[in-house]
């Protein structure tokens, strides 16, 4: 069945014609990698499927529903009950320790206090960071930071994972470590995820591959 | 000199949000300036004026006039320092393609200072320039007195001017203080110190005077030990107003029960000086608003009626205090939005993480409120307290007019700080938008 | 490097038969091609023929009875100077990917479609690899096979990138 769907979208920023006429269908369940050069407009096409954006033209569809012509407050609302997200460099909250760093999305859905962080901290351990638990993100480390953020991300238990180049700034046996974490628990999860990257070690982690080039989809490659 | 040359050169290549800064830091540099320009005006008049005229008209009172004007520098001073915080890290990032050109870290900071108090000598200049015209036009429009006799004394007005241009300068060099700039880049000082404990020890002396003569001992050298304790009691409840706000932050982060108060809180708690050193300035405004209320309190018991004299007095007081706000809260609307440049990615982040924009906004208002709360209560109550013995009414009733006065004043210091707030909204908005995803 | 280099290494050990040197050369060596008994039996006779090796006994293990074989000082010595030496950094220039390039453009004037489907394939062959590094209870030895593997993999992808973003420059070498 098809989760979610692009179809023909179009995106302009200023001069820049960042997507020309996307198409793209992701199966439920599935892990898809969306690949192609630097400036090609993965980063782009992620934001327009995840709702963070609305294309100039073209639809996106998710599990039968229209959602690029709905508001912003609606879009927020699919974002926080369906969708999770994690970029690059994680974009902890700085002030914040990772549990609740973690339990975030939790206290913003009106849970308690303490439940979140029980919640929160067993997510940690599933991304095997616990023993980072109570650190603020300046004292991190790059991978340590992605695990945290993956944990914030899927505490929600979302139906999509969005990840914009999740291992980006880790090398590649760290990178390895936290995608496995990543689509391990996803798997647990029966969460679909969408992996934006430009590497192919990471790419081949996927089932299916989509390869972006200029702002428009290159091919399917199964 | 070569420093100054780069300064100049650095000055036209600035970005948007930094013209705007310079801009802000020649407005609060001119403000300043016409106002040490009021109390050396007040101090250079001779013989009793019209009663209407207030405070001025009396010999006897004007001091104290041309000292409330000096006073009103704080808030300015406060102000003026936010400023010169904001974009530091924006400024010092252009200025580290110096540092690989092999300027020192002290070149570096001083140029930040140059900056800063190029600005401020411009606000000054025009400030001083303005408030002179005005005077003349007035003196001779309105009042039809001869406009040779200038208002201002030189010698007072250059100093004047001198102070601001110096505080500015300092403020400057202080700025720099919060970045350290490496061949590299830029890195925000990752720990911030919490504010020191000792300072509590200040108000703590000074209120020892006072403790002693309630009890009953002997205290020598009155009146002015007591004054002086009481001096040394204000100067150090407002040095202490940072450690306040840094405890009612962590206090409301520990019970936080939901996820906007624990974010505020937090963010309050690694960053409680610069809310602290407004908050201090508002504190001062609202303990004087509340302790005027005995005054007139007093006054109305005694003859229940306000003479012009008073009436405009009071008012001047009470629009003294409403700038004072005012311009205190224009420094926590600079604050804030060093805060949401500095947390602009990690925002935007959140919201494409799904909260709401109507959640952020309310991150910024209870970042107020928990600021505000205590040390404007605090205030308040120190108002009420610290005269006390002065009233003796004759009918009780009067004593609500301090306690409604101080209450009010609270009420108005804690709005002043979530008003501002609510003038963040539309930086909010650009902050957190999808763009900001794409820095780092 | 050379399969007598391989199996005087193993037999750095302890003595060994030449069944169990095969068995230890495909075990160890699990991304590389097995080699045949021929090949190890007529090896070790060359070494013994240099004095690099030495019959050292027999042995019998329920099968047919072997010759076991020990290692020399002269092969030990052999075996440190080359382990000592480097692999020579081969420019792979004259790949089959690249010819395959030039021919695509000359024959069909464009390689796009060639690159495409060179893409999925190599990348379909990295997600068997990356799938087998997934499964339970892999050894080690594997794991670092497979990821050699994937790294050149990963190198030709890269290389079929480049080569798309030049082939706009090579067309116009190609067909002035
Ligand atoms: N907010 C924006 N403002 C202006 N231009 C933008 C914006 N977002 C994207 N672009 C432009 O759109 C194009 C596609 O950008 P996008 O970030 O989607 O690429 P990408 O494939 O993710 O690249 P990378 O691999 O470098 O992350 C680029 O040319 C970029 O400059
Ligand atoms: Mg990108």
């Amino acid at each position: 069945m098809t989760l979610l769907e692009a179809r023909r979208i179009e995106k302009t920023f200023g001069r820049t014609h960042a997507l020309r006429g996307v198409s793209v269908a992701i199966e439920s369940g599935e892990v898809v990698a969306i690949t192609g050069p630097s400036g090609s407009g993965k980063s782009t096409l992620l934001h327009c499927l995840s709702g963070i954006m609305c294309p100039e033209a073209g639809e996106v569809h998710y599990d039968g529903r229209r959602i690029d012509t709905l508001d912003e407050a609606a879009r927020t609302r699919l974002r926080r009950d369906a969708f999770g997200i994690v970029f690059q460099f994680g974009r902890l909250v700085p002030e914040l320790t990772a549990v609740e760093n973690v339990a975030l999305p939790l206290l913003f859905n009106g849970d308690g206090r303490e439940k979140s962080a029980t919640v929160a901290r067993d997510w940690l351990e599933r991304m095997d960071a616990l023993d980072v638990a109570d650190a603020r993100p300046g004292e991190l480390s790059g991978g340590q930071l992605q695990r945290v953020a993956m944990a914030r991300a899927l505490v929600t238990g979302p139906k999509v994972v969005f990840a914009d180049e999740p291992t980006g700034a880790l090398d590649s046996l760290a990178g390895e470590k936290v995608l496995g974490l990543l689509l391990e628990a996803a798997r647990v999860n029966g969460s679909t995820v969408v992996l934006v990257t430009h590497d192919n070690q990471v790419a081949a982690h996927a089932d299916r591959e989509i390869v972006v080039r200029d702002g428009a989809a290159a091919g399917v490659v199964a | 000199m070569t420093l100054l040359r780069v300064a100049g050169m650095l000055g036209r290549g600035g970005s948007r949000a930094e013209r705007a800064r310079a801009r802000l830091v020649a407005v609060g540099a001119a403000l300043a300036t016409w106002f040490l320009f009021g109390a050396a005006n007040v101090l250079a008049l001779h013989g009793q004026l019209d009663d209407r005229l207030g405070p001025i008209a009396n010999r006897g009172t004007r001091p104290g006039t041309a000292f409330a004007f000096g006073l009103m520098i704080l808030p300015i001073a406060a102000f003026l320092h936010q400023t010169g915080r904001l974009a530091s890290a924006d400024r010092e990032r252009r200025l580290a393609a110096l540092r690989l050109t092999g300027a020192t870290p002290a070149q570096v900071r001083l140029l930040g200072a140059l900056e800063t108090t190029r600005s401020a000598a411009l606000g000054t200049v025009c400030g001083a320039i303005a408030y002179v015209l005005l005077e003349w036009s007035i003196r001779g429009l309105l009042l039809h007195l001869p406009t040779t006799a200038a208002g201002v004394p030189p010698a007072l007005g250059l100093a004047a001017m001198a102070l601001v241009i110096a505080v500015a300068a300092v403020s400057g060099l202080l700025a720099g203080r919060h970045v350290v700039t490496s061949p590299l880049g830029v890195t925000r000082r990752a720990t911030r110190r919490r504010p020191g404990r000792r300072v509590l020890l200040v108000p703590v002396l000074g209120c020892v005077p006072m403790v002693a003569r309630f009890a009953g001992l002997p205290v020598p050298y009155r009146p002015y030990s007591l004054l002086l304790g009481a001096g040394l009691f204000a100067v150090g409840m407002m040095l202490s107003t940072s450690l306040l706000v840094w405890a009612s932050a962590r206090v409301a982060g520990r019970r936080a029960r939901s996820a906007e108060t624990l974010l505020a809180a937090r963010a309050l708690e690694t960053d409680a000086r610069p809310w602290g050193r407004t908050m201090s300035v508002l504190g001062l405004a609202v303990a004087i608003g509340s302790g005027t209320g005995w005054i007139e309190a007093g006054i109305m018991d005694d003859r229940h009626t306000l003479d012009p004299f008073w009436l405009t007095s009071f008012t001047l007081v009470d629009l003294a205090l409403l700038v004072a706000m005012a311009v205190t809260a224009a420094a926590l609307l600079v604050h804030q939005a060093e805060y949401l440049m500095e947390h602009g990615p990690v925002l935007a982040t959140l919201r494409a993480t799904g909260v709401a924009d109507g959640e952020l906004r309310r991150v910024l208002l209870r970042q107020g409120i928990i600021a505000a709360v205590l040390p404007c209560s605090v205030a308040a109550l120190i108002g009420l307290l610290g005269l006390t013995d002065t009233g003796g009414l004759h009918n009780e009733t009067w004593a609500w007019w301090p306690v409604t006065n101080a209450v009010l004043m609270a009420a108005l210091g804690v709005l002043a700080a979530t008003l501002t707030t609510k003038a963040s909204q539309r930086r909010l908005q650009r902050a957190v938008s999808p763009g900001r995803l794409r820095t780092e | 490097m050379s399969i007598g280099h391989v199996l005087l290494g193993l037999l750095t050990e302890r003595p060994k038969h030449g069944y169990e040197l095969k068995r230890e050369h495909d075990d160890r060596f699990p991304g590389v091609k097995p080699i045949a008994y021929g090949q190890v039996y007529a090896t070790l006779q060359r070494l013994e023929r240099d004095g690099k090796v030495a019959v050292s006994g027999t042995a019998k293990e329920g099968g047919p009875e072997r010759v076991v074989y020990e290692i020399t000082s002269v092969g030990t010595d052999e075996v440190r100077r080359w382990l000592a030496e480097i692999e020579p950094p081969a420019p792979y220039v004259s790949s089959a990917l690249s010819t395959r390039v030039v021919l695509a453009l000359i024959v069909g004037g464009t390689a796009d479609g060639y690159l495409l489907r060179q893409r999925a394939a190599h990348l379909e062959r990295m997600r068997e690899l990356t799938a087998r590094k997934n499964t339970a209870g892999i050894s080690a030895g594997e794991l670092l096979a497979t990821d050699y593997a994937l790294h050149h993999l990963d190198a030709d992808l890269r290389w079929l990138e480049t080569a798309r973003q030049r082939i706009g420059e090579l067309t116009k070498e190609i067909r002035p």
